[in-house]
């Protein structure tokens, strides 16, 4: 094996695939092998590698079943472009008596690059590590309030701290999500069941505005969306808060206002339209009388439980569902009244990788040759 | 007698994979999609014996939801095993796989062989 056309080696075509940069070493520590992602670093880490004395002592003993496991090491060598920082791991076992690294360039600081490394320089923090150090640091003793108490015992004070450390997880979720490092997740979510559980949450406030959810379109069948629950689950709740604030816009006390909350799917999208349905009479309610959300639990205090005023909603639900390919629209019309459209794609976020991961390609040529020797036992019997 | 294997999967290469990997099982007819809606619609066209389907995917279908598609349709329930691919390793993951029906629940990254030796024994051969 050599760093000759691959075509015609089964785990060298297989291992080209693979998007991360591998390269494979004989027994004796040499690179023999670099795939096509390996090729494309322009540090070269064939080269790089091939003449550290560490990476040599390793291979060889990797090589001579010295070592099992997964492997990982940081090298510092000096490139054509300066120090180049490389992250080895090590698969555990040889592959057809080659021994395989992943290999990954880490970033240096500028000053790094070139050999000025400044050890004693401050270190910076980014914006989302000083939010989550300014909330790990008062979230402990707000916390210690509210197991202390009720909502019994000191209702102002339980509630006050209630919304103080919502505020925070939304400035939190605010600072994070406009970050540079978003991790959106892949968790699978059925919309319907966010909204009402959000609903159920906010059925105090709802109930103590004289707001009623009007949820219809919810069937079984609607295609999941996949993200960060916790995000999505973030920006839907500011939609009925704001819903909920809303409603009784240009209604007497003593009237009875609907939010209607329709689902729908279209495409390859799901679309979910929070609607201002405004006064509604009893001869309404009855005619949405099975799409009525109704709180399954007793409601905590409704009193205290205003909505924030900070005006953050709408730029941290924009961005949420941004982020998750979706958007937000919003429409007054004269007839419908003001309404929310929120629309997500559905299903997966599309994977941009072309190539195998290298676990999937190491157990296939692991299994390689207990697949020919099958298929020969069967051709032949 | 031939077996009618479709693969739906929204990564190309795991769909190659797969076909290299059939290459070592005898008489199949292999079909593929790339995501689930039109891994549903061929379903119903060509009526499967086997299909070997990805969980996260792009689109208005996600595995879970193709796979309970199809053991709700009478014309395929009782003739094709589904075999639901995944990277999502939880149990609450494999919980909601057997909800939706699912004959096997194999996770990414798998071994080949494991999946052949699966299949022969869905499809009722002897290995």
């Amino acid at each position: 094996m050599s760093n000759t056309p691959s075509s015609s080696n089964p785990l060298l075509v297989l291992l080209d695939f693979v998007a991360s940069p591998i390269l494979l070493f004989n027994a004796e520590g040499a690179a023999v092998f670099s795939n096509q992602a390996a090729k494309q670093m322009s540090c070269r880490p064939a080269l790089l590698l091939g003449s550290d004395p560490n990476v040599l002592a390793l291979v060889r003993d990797i090589a001579a079943g010295k070592i099992v496991l997964h492997l990982d090491m940081r090298v510092d060598a000096m490139s054509d472009n300066g120090i180049a920082r490389l992250q080895c791991r090590f698969a555990p076992r040889p592959i057809a008596g080659l021994v395989a690294m992943a290999v990954a360039e880490v970033a240096l600081e500028p000053e790094e690059r070139f050999g000025g490394a400044t050890p004693d320089a401050p270190q910076r923090l980014s914006l989302q590590q000083i939010m989550e150090l300014i909330r790990a640091d008062l979230m402990p003793s707000m916390q210690q309030v509210l197991n202390q108490t009720t909502a019994q015992t000191l209702p102002g004070a339980w509630e006050d701290i209630r919304t103080l450390r919502e505020r925070l997880d939304r400035l939190t979720d605010l600072v994070n999500v406009f970050g540079d490092d978003v991790l959106i997740g892949d968790e699978r979510m059925l919309l319907p069941e966010l909204v009402r559980g959000i609903a159920q949450d906010l059925a105090p406030l709802a109930q103590g505005m004289g707001v009623t959810f009007i949820i219809d379109g919810d069937r079984d069948d609607l295609p999941p969306v996949y993200g960060s629950r916790r995000l999505i689950k973030r920006a839907l709740h500011e939609c009925l808060h704001n819903a909920i604030e809303h409603a009784r816009q240009d209604a007497h006390s003593r009237e009875r206002v609907a939010v209607g909350i329709h689902f729908r799917a279209s495409g390859q999208h799901l679309m979910l339209n929070i609607q201002q349905m405004g006064v509604v009479s009893a001869a309404v309610l009855a005619q949405h009388a099975a799409a009525i959300f109704r709180p399954t639990s007793p409601q905590g205090p409704a009193a205290n439980l205003l909505p924030p005023k900070l005006q953050i909603g709408l730029p941290l639900t924009q961005r949420i569902l941004q982020l998750h390919g979706g958007r937000l629209r919003i429409e007054d019309d004269a007839v419908d009244g003001l309404s929310v459209m929120l629309e997500l794609p559905t299903g997966a976020p599309l994977r941009n990788n072309q190539h195998l991961d290298m676990l999937q390609a190491q157990i296939y040529a692991e299994d390689l040759s207990k697949l020919m020797a099958r298929t020969r036992q069967r051709s032949t019997s | 007698m031939t077996a009618r294997i479709l693969i739906v999967d929204d990564q190309p290469d795991i769909r190659k994979l797969i076909r290299l990997t059939l290459q070592h099982l005898d008489d199949a007819e292999v079909h593929e999609a790339d995501n689930g809606g039109d891994g549903w619609r061929l379903a119903q066209d060509i009526k499967p014996d086997l299909m070997l389907l990805d969980v996260m995917m792009p689109g208005e279908l996600d595995g879970y939801q193709v796979c309970a598609k199809v053991k709700a349709d009478p014309k395929l329930a009782g003739q094709t095993k589904v075999i639901l691919l995944t990277a999502r390793a939880q149990k609450e993951d494999e919980e909601q796989g057997r909800k939706a029906g699912a004959d096997a629940y194999l996770t990414k990254a798998f071994s080949p062989l494991k999946l052949l030796d699966l299949m022969d024994s869905m499809l009722g051969r002897t290995v």
